[in-house]
């Protein structure tokens, strides 16, 4: 009996997430039929309230892109060398206090970093660069980033920290130090497992919304410079969702650059996937 | 005049936190021979090899006692260098540890750490550590794939070259057979004996049967202490302690 009651609670919840599925891609289906996928995809333009509207993917892709890797950019070095302090070269108190209070780090709601980025660096950012704004993909990116850094480490040292100990052993006992044996042995044995991490906290990057919403600026626009406003896929679905009147042509393009982003981190997960599975392997 | 490869164990304790594992241990390991130090699980065997090259420094809460001499010098010194002390006496495990890398990353690794070869000089230092353990004919066509691909036995063989690249002056061994088949065991018991009168070897185990076969001295510990120590034939014909005679005869162990 509590076989089945539970194999029906799992079976709801997959339903659940099959149904989201379906009517994010059922709701973005209809966009189509009054606008060609060619200029969706190769679209330089959104400009949704325009008569006629532009609704073009490449400046939302561009700015989810731009402000990710920025975020990267920041949070790779840094929580990876982190992460390998604490695996390899810190004292066992230093990581015992330490590593919870970076992860603590993590569970910082969103809107609080947002605010930190708002606060304090889109005004040093408009000041020290001497911006019409302060927020652009370059705050946006690094406050971004900031928020990722915990995932960072987290994930790189647990598979740094799941290296077996005998690899470990055999190279003190031909003599290595301790940072000879966490660079030649444990970090190229724990890559794939920091790859892993490293590509779902990109997918978490790209999907981050209430962050960009607060700092990113907003203009739709391809740029080069990381000091120009950006408007992520995120953001764009989160600011215009609740202007646009249900059924229009702008409502259902929401839905599907929702779905182009889903697309994305779904590729970004199965890729992550495969790193793990190999970490496993070994 | 200094024979290399002494190892002088003098009142030597050692600690884990509270909890003593090797008490007042009083040998002479003679130098270019092979002994066995065999035990009863939990005796202090493995504590007292991993003493010699103090891997017991990776440990927290280690304490020692007393004094190891590796060529009349003590290696508990202060200002020893430990990491020369493990590049001149290698180490080989209970389960065969190769590196995830290429057999000739594997062998190299020592090699490399300590810059005492490269280019041509390494390889033919590589292949000439995996020829003195009967493996290079077996992987020559394949020196770049990965280690892990071998088999056991060739695992634990590829983990002796390994240590031999480094050129020691002692292999200490850890119970180097137990998670391995009979023949494969067979391989790495007669390769042993080709390290008489290069290498002073220490092999730990808990299999009398092999220490008999394989080892010209041989002790016996229990509870931390040695209770007895002479050549293999003495000790197994005419044990002097009654527990030594106990442990051969398979009373208990």
């Amino acid at each position: 009996m509590a076989k089945w009651s539970l194999g029906i609670i799992a079976g709801f919840s997959l339903f659940l997430l099959a149904a989201i599925t379906v009517m994010l891609f059922a709701e973005a289906f209809p966009f189509f039929r009054d606008y060609s996928l060619y200029d969706f995809l190769l679209g330089r333009y959104w400009r949704p309230v325009d008569e006629p509207p532009l609704f073009g993917l490449l400046p939302l892709l561009w700015g989810s892109l731009l402000v990710t890797v920025i975020a990267m950019l920041f949070a790779l070095p840094l929580g990876i060398c982190t992460a390998l302090y604490f695996a390899g070269v810190a004292p066992a108190w230093v990581r015992e206090v330490f590593k919870p209070i970076v992860e603590l780090l993590g569970s910082i709601p969103s809107v609080v970093y947002g605010l930190f980025g708002l606060a304090v660096l889109a005004p040093f950012a408009q000041k020290v660069f001497s911006l019409p704004i302060g927020q652009c993909a370059a705050v946006a990116g690094l406050t971004l980033g900031l928020m990722a850094v915990p995932i960072v480490v987290s994930v790189s040292e647990d598979a740094l920290s799941s290296v077996p100990k005998a690899l470990i052993e055999a190279s003190h006992a031909l003599g290595a130090t301790r940072w000879e044996t966490l660079m030649r042995v444990v970090f190229p044995a724990a890559k794939s497992g920091i790859i892993a991490g490293v590509l779902l906290s990109f997918g978490r990057a790209i999907g981050e919304t209430m962050t960009v919403l607060m700092v990113a600026g907003g203009a739709a626009q391809i740029t080069a410079s990381p000091f120009a406003p950006v408007r992520p896929i995120t953001f764009t679905i989160a600011a215009e969702m609740g202007e646009t009147p249900v059924g229009s042509p702008h409502y259902h393009s929401l839905f599907a650059i929702g779905a182009v982003l889903f697309v994305i981190t779904l590729g970004i997960n199965i890729l992550a996937n495969k790193y793990a599975r190999a970490n496993l392997d070994k | 005049m200094n024979p290399s490869g002494t190892i002088e164990v003098e009142n030597f304790s050692l600690c884990y936190s509270d909890k003593p594992a090797v008490k007042d241990v009083n040998l002479r390991f003679p130098e270019r021979k092979i002994t066995a130090v065999m035990g009863p699980s939990g005796c202090g065997k493995s504590t007292l090899l991993r003493s010699i090259n103090r891997m017991n420094d990776l440990i927290a809460g280690v304490k020692t006692r007393g004094k190891i001499l590796f060529d009349g010098e003590n290696i508990y010194d202060s200002g020893a260098d430990i990491y020369r002390l493990r590049r001149r006496i290698g180490m080989v495990f209970q389960k065969p540890n190769p590196f995830p890398m290429t057999i000739f990353d594997n062998i190299a690794y020592g090699i490399r750490i300590h810059k005492l070869a490269k280019g041509a000089e390494l390889s033919r230092r590589v292949e000439s550590a995996l020829s003195a353990v009967n493996l290079l004919d077996e992987v020559s066509d394949r020196l770049n794939r990965s280690a892990m691909e071998l088999s056991g036995g060739q695992q634990q063989r590829l983990c002796i070259a390994r240590a031999l690249a480094a050129e020691p002056e002692v292999l200490l061994l850890d119970e180097p057979t137990s998670a391995l088949d009979p023949i494969s065991a067979d391989k790495i018991e007669c390769l042993l004996q080709e390290f008489v009168g290069k290498l002073t070897v220490i092999i730990v185990t808990h299999n009398v049967a092999q220490a008999a076969r394989v080892a010209e001295y041989s002790g016996f510990m229990m509870l931390g202490e040695m209770v007895d120590f002479g050549p293999t034939k003495e000790l197994f014909t005419n044990p002097k302690n009654r527990l030594t005679e106990c442990y051969l005869n398979g009373k208990f162990g």
